[in-house]
């Protein structure tokens, strides 16, 4: 089955916030070549690092998961840009290319002739994909920054934690996450956009991470917040977008427990389920007013303590859901494992590592179509592993010059 | 240079309500399309009536989530629990290049608006539907806010402080991260129906997408058999790595250290560049065994300055660093990001909202943003122009609480 994107062709020369929108791009089913320099992309140094004892020569001992996730499903080739004929053949391939994902200002891009000005006037229908961390134009665009400093600055990073501690850093980088899934989806946009135009025109797609990644502060940090109220809301712990979320069960893990926003039947399959429980409660009549209940949520929040302290947490989940009050459970990455959800659906992917002669499970793609299979079909490359046979394909003739 | 947004003439049936759905579409509508947001006084659109409310008295028409969820779209009013409300909105289908919706499990079938039906009104059409635990598998009919999905795709346990209560990330993120994969699966299925004149159905999991950003947390546990622990505001990576606090109160400014020089810089930058050979601090390993004692030197140098000043005084010296900036800080001290990321747009003299503009630019510039539509704003002009009912039908189907 082919994937929905056969026939893109999408070069990767960017930095470690668009290896997830390579890696997208893949997953839909285009052709990306993840073009390296000498000793290979930072990737293949980030932790975490393989542990398991190498079984055969060809493997690599402590080798960056880091690479076989992010740059599974892309093929690689090695490429000296710093020479004459590396940089001649670059041009050729970008010249082939229907999507190109690079990272830098435009400023720094156009000292490597990779800047859309130089690229479009000889490439119309090419889409140009540049990410930055804070814009190209802006008095901050040559400030330095990795993920940590992203989160930071995009507003994101204040809302996480408890208040009594630091703020907390979102876990596996979700500022290169929200960077490259607004460069993968923009990209889409512009091919989309390319294939309705009878002259078949592509688009210069800029991204800032920091605004990026500071779309996910669009509900809890709204920014009327601010501007109506001079409210400005920062991290509250325990506490959901409405009221206190999460609880702990009697086994020790934890549930998130959304009290039901709307009156009506909710709050009262609630009050069912304390009664049913034997949970002892002083809930009459004048409780299903929500107005009632708001300043007085330190009662509600008692009563769900004393029934999910009495419970364990799968219990506490199953039992909610069936009475539709909204209870998931807080798993970590071997709970995911044994979810049944996400075993029917066959979630998990084994992906062969082509040296080891075992499989890792990795996630499977965030979609399912009916008219094509999306999914990672090939192993993160090795260090120039198909140099000679993307040459080809895409240029037709193998080329001189390539490192 | 294309005058033309990339989506117009794109026209998206949109079923959607909360706020994950809505967040996808309000792309699609950003950036061109024609979105007809579907929805009832018969089940206001929760968003509508919950979040950030103007002083004096709000209504559902000036929500500021709201707004920053549904600019640029076309709203009408619509009683699908009436027959005549479902034929309706197949004749929007009919005219339609996409539908979407966020409901749990199998609501639109239960109306009679499931993919196969749809598809005898339209044999292209692109259906998307978007629930929290996809369109398959025992849990079908759970329901969940972003604050549920995000603890059980992982995205709580994976960060925070050893031994603290899991809170993880800020509670709706995955209605903001999410989106962007429901984009790209529908602009993914629109090139592929370009080429082929096939429609097709899309199932998007939320917690399926929210679990795919968990990086390498999966394949870690897979490879090494070992549960990734939270590391703190630390890296594996990077020493010093973390939040440092400043002058004033809860003030903070993220600092990351990589490479040789970046430690050395920042040893210079502080006044002590002796620091850089001292030999606990002199090597990465050094510097990592080392780390509570590097971050006191480090945090006690920060607290005696003003956030902005330690990042301008490290950013100079070339090392990475960034303030942990709050609301009011992205809407008035950050240097950047008021100009370059919001927008007011206003709806006459009633209200006006604070907006987040797109964060991709196409060529340069941000697509024109305009409010967020009145519940119903659009009734006449889509049912009486896009679907040609007379003066009278119209009326009648008013009176009968189906245009509703």
């Amino acid at each position: 089955v082919s994937g929905l994107l056969d026939g893109i062709r999408v070069l990767e020369l960017g930095d470690e916030p668009v290896l997830f929108a390579g890696r997208m791009l893949g997953e839909l089913g285009a052709d990306v070549v993840l073009v390296e320099p000498p000793g290979g992309h930072a990737a293949r140094r980030r932790q975490p690092f393989l542990e398991a004892p190498p079984l055969n020569e060809a493997a690599q001992a402590g080798e960056s998961l880091y690479q076989l996730h992010f740059n599974a499903g892309k093929r690689g080739i090695l490429l000296d840009e710093s020479t004459e004929e590396g940089a001649a053949t670059l041009r050729r391939l970008v010249g082939g290319a229907d999507i190109l994902l690079l990272t830098g200002t435009r400023e720094v891009l156009a000292e490597r002739g990779l800047d859309y000005a130089s690229l479009s006037a000889a490439h119309a229908g090419l889409v140009h994909v540049s990410v930055t961390p804070f814009g190209s134009d802006g008095p901050m665009r040559e400030h330095r920054a990795n993920d940590l400093v992203i989160s930071a600055m995009s507003g994101l990073m204040c809302l996480n934690g408890m208040p009594e501690d630091p703020p907390n850093l979102p876990g596996a980088e979700q500022a290169y996450h929200m960077a490259s899934l607004v460069a993968a989806s923009s990209a889409l946009i512009a091919i989309v956009g390319r294939q309705a135009d009878p002259e078949g025109r592509g688009r210069e797609v800029t991204v800032s991470a920091q605004e990026a990644t500071s779309m996910a502060t669009l509900q809890t940090a709204n920014a009327n917040h601010y501007t109506w109220h001079g409210a400005v809301p920062k991290r509250n712990g325990l506490g959901g977008h409405s009221g206190r979320n999460l609880f702990q069960c009697a086994d020790g893990k934890w549930i998130s427990f959304t009290i039901p926003v709307g009156q009506g039947p909710l709050w009262g399959n609630f009050v069912q389920w304390l009664d049913d429980a034997g949970v002892p409660h002083e809930f009459t009549e004048e409780w299903f007013d929500p107005a009632f209940r708001q300043p007085r949520q330190a009662t509600v929040h008692e009563a769900i303590e004393r029934l999910v302290g009495g419970l364990p947490r799968d219990e506490v989940f199953h039992d909610g859901q069936r009475r539709r009050l909204l209870t998931m459970p807080v798993n970590d990455v071997a709970d995911l494992f044994e979810d049944e959800q996400l075993r029917a659906r066959d979630f998990f992917k084994p992906l062969a590592h082509p040296d080891l002669g075992r499989s890792f499970e990795i996630p499977g793609p965030a979609y399912h179509f009916s008219a094509a299979e999306a999914g990672i079909t090939r192993a993160a490359p090795r260090l120039g592993e198909h140099t000679r046979e993307v040459l080809e394909e895409w240029l037709g003739a193998t080329s001189e010059g390539v490192a | 240079v294309s005058e033309r947004l990339p989506l117009e003439g794109v026209r998206v049936a949109d079923f959607c309500w909360l706020i994950a759905g809505p967040a996808t579409t309000r792309v699609l509508a950003d950036f061109g399309a024609d979105v007809i947001k579907i929805e009832s006084a018969s089940r206001v659109d929760n968003i509508r009536t919950t979040g950030v409310q103007p002083p004096g008295p709000g209504s559902i028409n000036t929500n500021g989530v709201f707004n920053d969820t549904n600019t640029n779209k076309r709203s009408i009013t619509l009683n699908l629990n009436t027959p005549r409300g479902i034929e309706l909105a197949k004749q929007i289908v009919a005219r339609s290049d996409i539908v979407t919706n966020n409901f749990t499990g199998d609501r639109m079938d239960r109306w009679g608006l499931g993919y196969e039906e749809l598809r005898r009104v339209k044999p292209d059409i692109i259906m998307l539907t978007m629930p929290v635990m996809g369109t398959t598998g025992p849990y079908v009919r759970y329901g969940s806010y972003g604050n549920g999905v995000i603890g059980y795709a992982g995205m709580r346990t994976n960060m925070g402080f050893p031994g603290r209560p899991p809170v993880g990330i800020q509670p709706l993120y995955s209605d903001f991260s999410v989106p962007y994969f429901a984009v790209s699966a529908l602009m993914a299925a629109l090139y592929h129906r370009g080429r082929t004149g096939e429609g097709q159905f899309i199932d998007l999991a939320q917690m399926e997408s929210a679990v795919g950003l968990l990086g390498t947390d999966v394949i870690e546990y897979s490879a090494n058999g070992t549960v990734p622990q939270p590391l703190g505001n630390r890296s594996r990576d990077f020493v010093p790595h973390g939040a440092y606090p400043c002058r004033g109160d809860d003030r903070w400014c993220a600092i990351a250290v990589e490479t040789e020089a970046e430690w050395r810089a920042l040893c210079t930058a502080l006044g002590r560049p002796a620091l850089a050979d001292d030999p606990r601090f002199a090597t990465l390993e050094g510097r990592r065994a080392h780390e509570d004692e590097l971050d006191a030197i480090l945090g006690a140098w920060t607290a005696e300055r003003d956030a902005w000043e330690v990042m301008n005084l490290l950013q100079a010296a070339g090392v990475m660093a960034g303030v942990v900036e709050d609301l009011e800080d992205m809407l008035t001290r950050d240097p950047h990001l008021r100009n370059a990321h919001f927008e007011e747009v206003s709806r006459g003299n009633e209200v006006t909202f604070m907006t987040h503009r797109q964060p991709a630019r196409l060529d340069g510039v941000s697509p024109p943003l305009r409010v967020s539509p009145v519940m119903g704003e659009h009734n006449e002009e889509i049912y009486c122009g896009l679907l040609g009912l007379s003066a009278d039908e119209y009326a009648q189907l008013v009176a009968d609480e189906v245009i509703y």
